[in-house]
């Protein structure tokens, strides 16, 4: 059950009726984050119960380790406790996510030296979002660690903060400095926030369910028959998987940043219009913010000081790489990390030296280039495998310009969508660009449309909510190629897999 | 917490939830979520129909699917010299077209009634509201209503036996099928895969356009293509001779009876195939045959046309059982028919 399941909104319309009423009261705390605890377990289990498990015991034993860490003045035995909580939690995720890729890389490597014994592969489900609450949890440990936070004596807190409910699938990452001291007061209901937070979701909805999910049957009819792909539909595929993911993604984030707002709670914003950055660097600083941020500062600041143009070089391939791996396992995914690394690392002085020299024509060419670079390097990730990402390649160079195509123009572009469906969607990503391009150029204009009389909010209210209705992809349509064996194919988030 | 923010936002939502859900209701019961093609609905047919004068001076009156609504009336009318009317919709049974006769004999004044055969089959509901309406109708046929507000479709208090659970149960499917499983959603591309239909379904006379094809349709179909020649010649397995369910036969005798009563003559006929599509249709011919011949009414079977049946261009390019007419295909069918039409009733006239 995700954020666009009807039945998460019964049941969350009937939790935030009991959270303001009865819940969210200074001398009801503990019940209050009592109660946040269940529903978000409960939450969890909707999607499988048996991972419940799996969270339960990575906060038991961060529980425990900060508060030995925290009260231990012993480096060594800090040090060593540290180290276990990495390695358990690296543990569980080496386990559940990369199994089969080591297995693989090992019966890769066993092959190319003769020896031919099957290895054992695990058909193990991925438990959703076990990415990020492992990241969230290890963040804690460290900065207690690091004496930057103090522990968490109350269990309660302690596990809400890693199991709450509109994070847990797929973040924002939440630092335990900003997020755990919302959990110990109780939060005064703001109507302006609310309308907002409101506003939020269904644009965060409208992302996911109106661009995303129509996106996706095109992208997947696409990704499973590339060789049959002209140049231009595999431009359109590339392109849209682009669109697709950033909306599912950041679709999600507001969402879920509305939903906590709605009860009192403020999450980090994780997208501010990656599509728009300047350069590739910037991209990467506005895409999916709390994850990089983490790998920023727990390994970019933790490898040695580059003093060395080469070292630079080898710490940014580093961080990109893992960045890589973290989304998904295999070389498709290492590779897209690391070629973001080089591009960062090759195309931004170029942008930034002809900015800078005030060379407009270069700048734009170079800004072209950089977002080109950015979306081709994207079939590596959503790519299955290195041949199906070559095969996308190859489609870029399929080009027949003949007055039958041209005339045929219409029949060949339709790829799992009709012309209509197409169309809404141009449409529909327009007034996607033009609301990120408005909020990117007039941000106080942005700001009074909440405090203006709620007319024009009403009206995009309305139409935000009629577009989901009526022109929503919802679950029955998932293109040649099914994201995920799943029963709700279309409410499933990308993220959530990772 | 401040109560009156939190009073005032519940307001708000509270609200916006209701308009949402009354326009939701307004779309519904105006047929928008009905189905792809247009004007699917018969309760949504007959509120229309009714109201157009083309309907009410129609002299031939055509009912049935898909095998038929592509027949030009343009061709027909030129050659029979009579005003034509189509009534039916994709898909379309005998069972919900008989009741559309029955509430409309009012309006209508034909002096005749032409049948295709391929409507001559079991009632199917293509979703489960339909499902549920088609149940009632067979208990309880249902009658014309003008109202475009039909609030007996959601509350039925008019029928008998109804208690409150049967109302409440009622009420919760067709509200499940607003929310849930219902058309907004199991149909959720239908707008902007046709968005045409948001108007068609909300302003249905004021929708001229189309006008001129007197409920008739126009047809994109593609033609036979050479490699679906080149398996009808090599690989092909054609479709058996499919006899018509009994069960389904009493109530085109009801229908036919009915305008005998009236002194509106009556046509049966059987839309083309491409011939090596089917197997020759010797069983269903006799069935229909002997059907005609009780009833005093003439067959024609337009598989009997061979300049017709082994024309590819006429036809469908399709694998499946359910093959159409192309536009070429409907013209030279709406020739042939007329034809046979003006020889059997209107020559003498």
């Amino acid at each position: 059950m995700g954020f666009t399941n009807l039945y998460f909104w019964l049941g969350f319309g009937f939790y935030f009726l009991l959270y303001w009423t009865i819940l969210n009261r200074p001398n009801r705390l503990k019940l209050r984050n009592v109660s946040l605890l269940t529903v978000s377990y409960l939450f969890y289990a909707s999607w499988d119960w048996r991972f419940l498990g799996i969270i339960i015991f990575s906060s038991i034993l961060d529980y425990m380790i900060g508060i030995k860490i925290d009260t231990s003045s012993n480096i060594k035995k800090r040090k060593w406790l540290l180290f276990f909580s990495v390695f358990a939690n690296l543990g569980f995720l080496s386990i559940f996510k990369y199994h089969n890729f080591f297995i693989e890389s090992a019966q890769l490597a066993l092959n190319s030296v003769g020896v031919n014994h099957d290895l054992l592969y695990l058909n193990w489900v991925l438990p959703v979002g076990i990415s990020f609450y492992t990241f969230q949890t290890m963040s804690y440990t460290i900065d207690v660690y690091r004496k930057e936070i103090t522990s968490t004596k109350d269990p309660f807190v302690f596990f809400t903060y890693i199991a709450f409910f509109p994070q847990l699938l797929a973040g924002p990452i939440e630092r335990a400095k900003d997020l755990i001291p919302q959990f110990k007061k109780t939060h005064s209901f703001e109507l302006k926030e609310a309308k907002k937070a409101v506003l939020r979701i269904l644009w965060g909805a409208f992302k996911k369910i109106v661009i995303a999910n129509r996106l996706a049957v095109y992208v997947n009819e696409g990704y499973a028959n590339p060789e049959q792909l002209s140049g231009l539909t595999t431009v359109f595929v590339i392109v849209f998987f682009v669109i697709q993911l950033y909306c599912d993604f950041s679709g999600y984030c507001d969402m879920a940043i509305g939903i906590a707002r709605l009860l009192g709670f403020k999450l980090s914003e994780n997208f501010t219009r990656p599509l728009l950055a300047k350069n590739i660097k910037t991209v990467y600083q506005r895409w999916h913010i709390t994850i990089h941020k983490w790998f920023r500062d727990y390994i970019y600041f933790q490898l040695k000081i580059p003093k060395t143009k080469s070292r630079k070089v080898v710490n940014v391939l580093i961080v990109f790489g893992l960045a890589g791996l973290w989304h998904g396992s295999g070389w498709n995914f290492l590779l897209w990390g690391i070629m973001n690394g080089t591009l960062i690392l090759i195309l931004d002085p170029v942008i930034d030296n002809a900015a800078k020299a005030g060379n407009k024509a270069l700048t734009l060419i170079g800004r072209i280039v950089g977002h080109v670079a950015v979306y081709l390097s994207l079939i590596f990730f959503r790519s299955k495998n290195l041949e199906q990402a070559k095969a996308m390649f190859s489609g870029l160079s399929r080009w027949e310009f003949s007055m039958e195509n041209i005339k045929d123009f219409k029949n060949q572009i339709q790829l799992g969508l009709n012309t209509y469906e197409i169309f809404f969607g141009l449409l529909f990503i327009f007034i996607l660009f033009s609301v990120e391009y408005y909020q990117e150029c007039y941000k106080d204009q942005v700001n009074s449309f909440y405090e203006d009389n709620g007319l024009k909010r009403w009206f995009v209210t309305l139409a935000l909510s009629l577009s989901i209705i009526f022109f929503g992809f919802y679950d029955g349509r998932t293109g040649g190629e099914v994201i995920k064996k799943s029963n709700n194919k279309q409410e499933q988030f990308i993220y959530e897999e990772f | 917490m401040n109560k009156t923010d939190f009073k005032l936002f519940l307001k708000d939502i509270s609200l916006g939830l209701f308009v949402i859900l009354f326009i939701l209701f307004l779309c519904n019961i105006s047929g928008v979520f009905d189905s792809l093609e247009k004007s699917s609905k018969p309760k949504l047919l007959w509120r229309n129909l009714a109201k157009k004068n083309s309907v009410n001076t129609a002299q031939i009156i055509f009912t049935g699917n898909s095998q038929s609504y592509f027949l030009n009336p343009t061709i027909i009318d030129s050659i029979t010299e009579k005003s034509s009317q189509f009534f039916g919709f994709p898909g379309a049974s005998i069972k919900p077209l008989s009741y559309f006769f029955l509430n409309s004999w009012d309006y209508l004044n034909p002096e005749l009634v032409v049948l295709e055969t391929h409507s001559f089959k079991s009632m199917y509901a293509k979703t489960n509201i339909d499902s549920i309406i088609y149940k009632r109708w067979e208990n309880d046929v249902p009658r014309f209503s003008n109202s475009p507000l039909n609030f007996n479709n959601l509350l039925p208090f008019n029928e008998k036996k109804s208690n409150f659970w049967d109302i409440s149960n009622f009420n919760k499917s067709e509200l499940r099928y607003l929310t849930t499983g219902g058309p907004a959603i199991v149909n959720h591309h239908l707008i902007d895969s046709k968005p045409g239909i948001i108007y068609q379904a909300l302003f249905p006379n004021h929708n001229n356009a189309e006008d001129h094809l007197k409920g008739f349709c126009k047809n994109t179909y593609l033609p036979i293509s050479d490699s679906l020649l080149n398996r009808y010649n090599n690989n092909w397995i054609s479709f058996p001779d499919t006899r018509i369910e009994t069960d389904i036969l009493p109530t085109v005798e009801s229908i036919i009876k009915e305008c005998q009563s009236r002194g509106i003559k009556v046509l049966i006929y059987e839309s083309p195939m491409y011939y090596k599509h089917f197997k020759p249709q010797i069983q269903r011919r006799k069935q229909i045959d002997s059907f005609c011949q009780k009833l005093n009414i003439p067959f024609v079977d337009l598989n009997l046309e061979s300049s017709l049946i082994k024309n590819p261009n006429y036809f469908e390019n399709t694998e499946k059982q359910n093959q159409h007419l192309t536009s070429d295909g409907a013209n030279a069918v709406s020739n042939i028919l007329a034809n046979k039409m003006k020889k059997l009733f209107f020559l003498l006239e």
